[in-house]
């Protein structure tokens, strides 16, 4: 166990060096949270008399928390560190050291989501409470203590979610040789399901019913609604209970077909 | 020019000799390009106007501007990458050759697959014209040619200007991508929607909006001056002075040494 602990230290200052290009990132996004924000604003400006499951204040927290988070939400994050070792063949080098490597992998994406955590979420937040915005389009939320708690423990598990999916996407490169199409596929159904493409309030009921099917909503939809009130209370210890059932759904899978990777690799001796 | 069509039709075999991996590109750029169509259309289901504009004006707004970008992207993708040229050392090999410069970067990188998305920017047009009432004449199919050429050379332009800061700086390269893909992404929708000087800044700075919001308003009859299917024409000014700024910029080279 403290060997893991470690390495997510070292891993962890690793990952903060990388300061210059978070600076870009944020800013992109920064961007990017305006232009939808604008679109948004202007659709239910539009259409006033509407009845609609969310407000627009909400969806404007919702487009600002989905940038403070997006770098530590990125699911279909490729690290070339792991996926070189398995289209290389270098990954027999990881299997002669003592650690299991299924759990090696999952610390070392884990450290990287947590690292974003600190390198792009809270300096995003910051940014975001300094900048001047104009009332409609700023950030304005002011949740009581003990939402923010929910929303922490929220959070937690949807990383613990969202690093078994990253892990179990590299698993599948090993058998398939090639990233681009699984992760550009989990890209467009994750973003579609979990509320990062458009709210989920917004989408036609029928993507939405998919969707509260899907382990992909505790992403983004599940842990930000409870910040801007779009998840009621009784609903909230539903969600807890669900995003842990996925996560061992998840990493049982995950572990399983390591298992079967791994066997392959025996076999081809060498 | 003839060399510029023959490398591409290489770089196109040499894709197409990993069947599976060019299946999956293929299959990827799809998808992807789909995510931007489908939020349009799934808004609409809920919401049934934007600032006046129904889902097909917008789609008809939309395809226009992404027809010129994928095919950019698609022909001209080394220009996007022309720090790579320079970094490389690459770009002095370039200049001892006997053919144009802006030639040569093109075709260092091509991005074959980029070209599934304009054809399906074609398909969304088509389905948004077929649902528009346009009253159509031969000066309208002529403004509708001229804003998706005009798209196109707007782009290159753009990706020009990109390419001529390289020559001072590598650093700060995102924020060359926030004119363009940002641009392009503000440009999908009718730009009147946004506060008024993002308006003026896509007017007459970097003129998205004469490419493809202009010559919209008057194809769907918002506005019957015909001098607003005209404006497209703007791009090729816009071009002249992006190709003028490059070869300029080219001038304060200064070679790296081999």
């Amino acid at each position: 166990m403290r060997s893991y602990l470690s390495l997510f230290k070292i891993r962890l200052i690793n990952s903060l060096q990388y300061r210059v290009a978070a600076l870009a990132g944020m800013s992109t996004q920064f961007f990017f949270g305006l232009i939808m924000i604008m679109v948004y604003i202007a659709f239910y400006e539009s259409n006033p008399n509407q009845k609609l499951p969310i407000n627009i204040r909400q969806v404007v927290n919702y487009i600002w928390l989905g940038q403070i988070f997006f770098a530590a939400m990125y699911y279909s994050e490729y690290d070339h560190e792991i996926g070189k070792l398995i289209t290389k063949g270098d990954i027999c080098y990881e299997l002669v050291r003592p650690q299991n490597i299924f759990w090696k992998w999952f610390t070392q994406l884990f450290s990287k989501r947590f690292s974003y955590i600190l390198l792009r979420s809270i300096p995003t937040f910051i940014l975001l409470t300094l900048i001047p915005l104009n009332e409609s389009i700023g950030f304005s939320l002011n949740p009581e203590m003990i939402i923010i708690v929910e929303f922490i423990t929220s959070l937690i598990l949807s990383l613990i979610l969202i690093v078994s999916l990253n892990l179990i996407i590299h698993i599948f490169i090993y058998f398939l040789m090639d990233s681009k199409g699984i992760i550009n596929f989990m890209m467009v159904i994750g973003s579609l399901f979990s509320g990062s493409l458009i709210p989920l309030p917004l989408l036609p009921k029928i993507f939405q019913m998919i969707a509260s099917y899907l382990p992909f909503r505790y992403f983004h939809d599940f842990p930000f609604g409870i910040l801007i009130g779009t998840v009621s209370r009784n609903q909230i210890y539903i969600g807890y209970f669900i995003q842990i059932f996925w996560i061992f759904v998840v990493l049982f899978l995950g572990y399983k077909l390591m298992k079967v990777a791994l066997k392959r690799i025996v076999v081809q001796g060498g | 020019m003839s060399s510029y069509f023959k490398t591409m039709k290489l770089h196109l075999k040499s894709m197409l000799e990993y069947k599976k991996s060019a299946i999956l590109s293929i299959v990827s750029q799809f998808f992807i390009f789909f995510t931007y169509y489908f939020s349009i259309i799934a808004l609409f289901t809920t919401f049934n106007n934007i600032k006046g504009f129904t889902v097909y004006e917008v789609l008809l707004n939309f395809s226009i501007i992404q027809f010129g970008y994928s095919l950019v992207e698609f022909m001209a993708r080394g220009i996007d990458r022309f720090d790579e040229l320079i970094v490389r050392g690459d770009y002095d090999r370039i200049l001892t050759r006997p053919r144009g410069i802006v030639t040569q970067a093109m075709i260092f990188q091509f991005d074959t697959f980029k070209i599934i998305r304009t054809l399906q920017s074609i398909i969304i047009m088509i389905i948004a014209l077929v649902n528009l009432n346009i009253k159509w004449n031969p000066y309208k199919v002529f403004v509708l040619i001229i804003s998706l050429s005009s798209s196109t050379l707007i782009f290159f332009g753009v990706f020009l200007l990109g390419a001529s800061y390289c020559f001072f700086s590598i650093q700060g390269l995102e924020f060359r991508n926030l004119i363009t893909d940002g641009g392009k992404h503000m440009a999908q929708y009718p730009i009147s929607i946004y506060k008024k000087g993002f308006v003026t800044f896509f007017t007459y700075v970097i003129p998205y909006a004469l490419v493809n919001y202009y010559p919209l308003l008057y194809l769907i009859g918002k506005e019957t001056n015909f001098y607003y299917g005209l404006l497209p024409l703007f791009a090729i000014l816009f071009y002249i002075i992006c190709l003028f700024i490059f070869k300029l910029c080219s001038k304060r080279y200064l070679s790296v040494g081999s």
